[in-house]
């Protein structure tokens, strides 16, 4: 089966973001010494606590089970956008040149 | 080892005072009602502007919650993809999506139900809106889609994570509101700079994309 164009940037693309993000994550681990936690949530949630704010999520999912979420909503999102978007961008057909006379 | 913890963004429910949940949803509503109406407008002139506004809601929900690590800080954050979807859709429509998505995404622990609001305001009205106009400006004085559009999404990002800060100073610390948004800004620039910069880079594409493929999206 032959990939199109676009499927084949789209994995191309794909493969190389994951890349990047895993390589990102290894040398802000490793190397700068973070957490990689969001540090801007982790100042807020200080502060709250400090204020005696009783704060939280409508849902907590625990750790795994925000790696579970999150995967799903990824691929269903990615589902549904790989769906549309040959939809939104297909480009209409031109009758070549005379031919309504031969239609 | 220290492992990459997905954490949370947006701001969660408990943070905000009622006082000022209450003004978020006040300042949000009438955005989200226009929007709406716009929508509804604009599907009946056209049924297949759903297939656009379905992708781009889809595309914001999914960018807004994408945890991209940042490996000079050791933390990680993600972009907003609203200025895109308001130059894509308009930007009132672009609110109802971000709302919409915000919505959604409480179920994965990202923000909260008192917040809707005050993160619609943040992301939609503020991110969406600056992101718009910078795109608008630019593309009046002729200077290209890609980089226009690449602007809107690096100003859009930053302005969002701006409100969300002032956002904060302004609920939590009442009495000093200006000194703590400048405290909680420096906290997350650091991080959200190279973020706005993916965002720049993420926008251009997608509209010179459009701009080459499908100009009439983009008026012409």
């Amino acid at each position: 089966m032959k990939m199109d164009n676009f499927t084949k940037y789209a994995l191309l693309i794909m493969v190389i973001a994951v890349a990047a993000m895993v390589i990102a994550t290894y040398v802000g681990v490793y190397v700068y010494g973070g957490n990689m936690e969001t540090k801007y949530v982790s100042m807020i949630e200080e502060e709250a606590e400090a204020l005696g704010l009783n704060f939280g999520h409508l849902i907590e999912l625990g750790e795994t089970g925000e790696y579970i979420g999150f995967t799903v909503a990824g691929a269903v999102c990615g589902f549904i956008i790989g769906y549309i978007i040959p939809s939104v961008f297909e480009k209409e057909k031109q009758m070549p040149k005379g031919g309504e006379k031969h239609a | 080892m220290a492992y990459p913890s997905v954490t949370k963004m947006h701001i969660m429910d408990g943070i905000l005072t009622p006082f000022w949940v209450a003004v978020w949803f006040a300042v949000a509503l009438p955005f989200i009602a226009v929007g709406s109406v716009k929508i509804a407008r604009k599907r009946k002139e056209n049924p297949a502007y759903m297939s656009m506004l379905a992708l781009m809601g889809a595309t914001i929900f999914i960018i807004s919650v994408w945890h991209i690590p940042v490996p000079v800080t050791g933390s990680c954050s993600h972009p907003c993809g609203v200025a895109l979807s308001a130059i894509l859709v308009g930007p009132f429509e672009s609110v109802v999506l971000a709302f919409i998505a915000l919505f959604f995404q409480m179920f994965l622990a990202h923000g909260g139900v008192t917040t809707l609001g005050a993160n619609t305001v943040s992301m939609g009205i503020i991110g969406g809106f600056l992101g718009y106009a910078i795109y608008i400006a630019l593309r009046k004085l002729n200077v290209s889609f890609w980089l226009s559009a690449g602007l809107g999404g690096f100003f859009g990002d930053l302005a969002t994570y701006l409100t969300t800060a002032g956002q904060l100073a302004l609920s939590l610390h009442p009495e000093e509101p200006l000194l703590y948004w400048g405290m909680f800004s420096a906290g997350f620039i650091p991080t959200q700079v190279p973020l706005a910069i993916i965002e720049f880079a993420l926008t251009a594409a997608v509209i010179r994309y459009v701009s080459i493929n499908k100009p009439e999206m983009l008026g012409g």
